[in-house]
């Protein structure tokens, strides 16, 4: 059903009502937040308010943005969608298990481990080689280099702790183990944990943060430990959480998207013409025909959990990188879990993801359904980089090959009969999730 | 309750060494009474779910294929493909571990289409031909759909070949196929996806349903619920287990999933882990196999002698060509030339009551490559133990050494004959 607000203030617009901004947008917010109230009473007070105030209202000027009447209207259980996919920004959890974060010391330290290719096996890559700040933290590759070349896409860290389970795979249970992988995988920094521990020795910035900031944490609040205190795995320990609190502090900012959506949920006309109707048509289609927002929800533009949507998965001949399947089993086996000796103060609560997480068949080719924010900045996409543009990615959805779907699979995706203009829309909707 | 009983008989002055002694007597006789729990880590699986359809023939080459399912210790797998040759592949790299399925798609994409799709049916009936197998399917079919002609033509060849249905169901089809005949065997794949009460009321039910489990990635996580117990308890030889490599990928997962299977099974009694993990497949489907990869004895014998009994005459402008069935005489009205179309005749003499279909090409060996044209070919005569043929259009484009290739499909297989010769 199309809002009863939307014809009154379409039929507004069409009798040529001039307010000025200043005063036409309150009024016009006051009436339709009565409109959107299912009350009776508010709708009929609100009609009353409108027939009485139109001699008044029309003698003032409306901006040229407002009469510019958008031919794109959305239903109510359209608009509930979309206002669950906000609001931005959004506070950031903790890292759970990493005592450290959030402090500021601990920031400082992670933003100089994150540039450190010392800490790599040949002293060349840092986190930074992969993840470029000007680049929202990705490389543009299809795949990642480090050491070697990688077989998944290097995914973008704005916002990077919003998430649930880190990698592609989800392969690490906090962004702090998330943040200690790439120092022992031989394909990205080496895999050798002395070496690491080592350069972290030799690395003044760290050694004299430790050392200032008392670290206590492996040694039950006993103060006064030194980095010479700490063994290699220790070591590792707090660069990798030192890390993350960096990370955690890097936000994305609202988008038209976000602005987009708070004129419509206030039922703000005007601003809401500052968002196109190709978007609004796109953003239509990802709440309704094509259900994208089924797993891609929330503010932050995903569900956080792991789906498998029939993208290939081989990594060569012979070989494929089964996703969420291995993913589960590393977390499994890490000692760097939020079930391990590492984990300070986790509570009961944020260890049980990964305590009751379970193993199955399904997992075999599923990858965690990245974030939509910053998709500008971030192609290629999908977990192998495998679709070099947005349109790429649309068409593969709205193209899907349902053979490699089980019948008892992910049955929410299906073709879609989407037009060539209706896929140009999804793609600047898409679009309209990266800030200015 | 053996340590209770232990405890009041001390409790009754017995000496410390009968009471040792007694303990391991009733330690025995626990060993007898409570079955011994399954040792798992070398369990051989019989997958009777896989497929290694034409995009996965393109990804991973056959012996690929066979280490992934040595690696994961299967004792056999039930391949069914879409199409057929990648069955084909893997069932002549390793006879002793692939059963071939017969799956009554082309491509994949017809899981839809198939059972009202006449050339579906021709292309089952066309490799029921040429080809042994142990079932048909895994075919998807739903409901009253098993009613129609083509689902009902199937299950008759189901009873001529002997072959066992494997049937992507609700039960309501599968009760309907199970209708159709007094004799043919389903295997219900996924076990129609139905829950573990559901399942054992249907095997309950029909004597002849088995049920695998193939994709059911609830049965065991996080440890095997009593209601999947019960049915394997309650069906102890009716259960199967398989992967179901419905992706390229997927063919990867063989070993994984076997491994998990291992873990779950390890909670059964041993025989009955055995079961589900082998036995109950093993015992249904190797006896079918066994029956029907074997040639048709009697058919062959037949065809021998009545080889023996043809009597074709050869003369300078024919070609004879003899091999353990059939005699085949080529021979031309006119010499054939360099790239003009010819027509060769062809006369093939043996028990031709059973032969399905006669082919003729010709291959260059040493340039590997054949004719760039089909022939086509018509009965012109057909008598008790002869056939002739005209094969009408066929073009030797290049000079040299070349070979005619006779197959001859019949009810015992084919037969391949050569016989060189040269065009100048």
């Amino acid at each position: 059903m199309i809002k009863k607000s939307n014809i009154l203030i379409s039929a507004c617009t069409f009798a040529s009502w001039k307010f000025t901004t200043f005063i036409h947008r309150p009024i016009l917010s006051l009436v339709n937040k009565s409109l959107v109230n299912k009350s009776l009473v508010n709708k009929s007070l609100a009609c009353m308010f409108l027939a009485l105030m139109f001699p008044v209202l029309a003698s003032l000027s409306l901006t040229p943005q407002a009469l510019a009447q958008s031919q794109v209207e959305f239903t109510e259980q359209e608009i509930d969608a979309i206002g669950a996919q906000g609001p931005w920004p959004v506070a950031m959890p903790h890292d759970a298990g990493n005592e450290i974060s959030g402090l500021p010391w601990a920031e400082k330290l992670g933003e100089a481990l994150f540039h450190a290719p010392s800490l790599s096996a040949d002293n060349t890559v840092s986190c930074a080689t992969c993840h470029q700040s000007d680049k929202a933290f990705t490389d543009k590759k299809a795949v990642g280099i480090g050491l070697e070349q990688g077989a998944r896409n290097t995914q973008g860290l704005l916002d990077v702790g919003l998430q649930r389970w880190f990698g592609w795979d989800g392969g690490a249970d906090s962004l702090w183990a998330a943040s200690i992988r790439p120092m022992l995988n031989k394909h990205e920094m080496g895999d050798d944990l002395n070496l690491v521990a080592n350069a972290l020795r030799d690395n003044s910035v760290f050694t004299a943060a430790v050392d200032t900031n008392a670290f206590t944490v492996f040694f039950d609040g006993k103060s006064g430990v030194t980095v010479n205190d700490l063994n290699d795995e220790q070591l590792v320990v707090v660069a990798g959480k030192s890390i993350a609190t960096f990370i955690r502090t890097l936000h994305s900012q609202p988008t038209d998207f976000d602005r987009f959506r708070i004129a419509l949920l206030d039922n703000d006309v005007g601003a809401q013409s500052d968002y196109s109707d190709s978007a609004k048509r796109g953003l239509k289609i990802f709440v309704g025909e094509a259900n994208c927002r089924v797993c891609h929800f929330g503010a932050n533009f995903s569900n956080g959990e792991f789906h498998d949507t029939g993208r290939p998965f081989f990594t060569g001949v012979g070989q494929v990188d089964p996703g969420r399947y291995t993913g589960l089993q590393r977390v499994e086996k890490d000692r760097f879990n939020l079930l391990g000796e590492y984990a300070v103060g986790s509570s009961s609560s944020e260890k049980l993801k990964t305590s009751e997480v379970k193993l199955g068949q399904l997992n075999w080719g599923q990858w965690r359904t990245p974030s939509l924010r910053n998709l500008a900045h971030t192609a290629p996409y999908m977990h192998d980089g495998s679709l070099a543009t947005l349109r790429d990615v649309v068409d593969a959805y709205a193209d899907i090959d349902t053979d490699r779907l089980h019948s008892q699979g992910e049955s929410i995706l299906k073709p879609l009969d989407l037009t060539d203009a209706q896929r140009n829309d999804l793609v600047e909707f898409l679009l309209s999730l990266t800030a200015n | 309750m053996f340590n209770i009983k232990a405890s009041n008989l001390n409790a009754s002055n017995l000496t410390f060494q009968s009471s040792v002694c007694l303990s391991i007597i009733l330690g025995f006789t626990g060993a007898l009474i409570a079955p011994a729990q399954a040792q798992t880590d070398s369990l051989p699986i019989a997958d009777v779910h896989v497929h290694y359809s034409h995009d996965s023939v393109e990804l991973t080459p056959p012996e690929r294929v066979i280490e992934i399912m040595r690696e994961a210790n299967l004792k056999f797998a039930l391949v069914s493909s879409s199409d057929d040759n990648g069955t084909q592949l893997l069932s002549e790299l390793a006879p002793d571990l692939i059963v071939p399925g017969l799956r009554p798609y082309r491509r994949r994409g017809e899981t839809g289409t198939w059972f009202t799709d006449p050339e579906a049916l021709e292309y089952v009936e066309l490799l029921l031909a040429n080809n042994r197998y142990a079932s048909i399917g895994e075919f998807h079919l739903y409901g009253s759909d098993a009613e129609l002609p083509i689902p009902k033509r199937i299950v008759e060849l189901a009873e001529e070949f002997n072959l066992i249905l494997h049937a992507h169901s609700d039960a309501d089809a599968v009760e309907r196929l199970l209708a159709q005949s007094d004799s043919v065997k389903v295997i219900w794949a996924h076990s129609g996806f139905d829950a573990p009460e559901e399942i054992s009321a249907m095997l309950s039910k029909h004597d002849r349903l088995w049920a695998d489990l193939a994709f059911r990635g609830e049965v065991g996580s996080g440890g095997l619920s009593d209601a999947w117990r019960k049915l394997f308890e309650d069906h102890p030889t009716r259960m199967m287990l398989g992967t179901d490599t419905y992706t390229p990928e997927r063919m990867y997962f063989i070993p994984d999933h076997a491994a998990g299977a291992r873990t779950w099974l390890e909670t059964l009694p041993a025989e009955l882990a055995e079961n589900v993990s082998w036995r109950n497949g093993y015992n249904l489907i190797m006896p079918v196999w066994d029956a029907n990869k074997k040639p048709a004895t009697t058919d062959t014998q037949q065809a021998m002698e009545m080889m023996e009994k043809c009597e074709v005459e050869n003369d300078d402008n024919a070609v004879l060509l003899e091999g353990e069935r059939y005699k085949v005489l080529l021979k031309t009205d006119a010499a054939l030339e360099v790239s003009k179309p010819g027509k060769v005749n062809a006369i093939v003499c043996g028990d031709v009551s059973a032969i399905s279909e006669f082919k003729l090409d010709a291959n260059m060996p040493a340039h590997g490559h054949g004719t760039n044209y089909t022939p086509t070919v018509s009965i012109t005569n057909q008598t008790e133990n002869t056939i002739n043929y005209t094969v009408d259009g066929v073009v030797l484009h290049m000079p040299g050494n070349w070979q005619w290739e006779v197959e001859i499909l019949d009810s015992a297989g084919s037969e391949d004959l050569e016989q060189a010769f040269m065009i100048k």
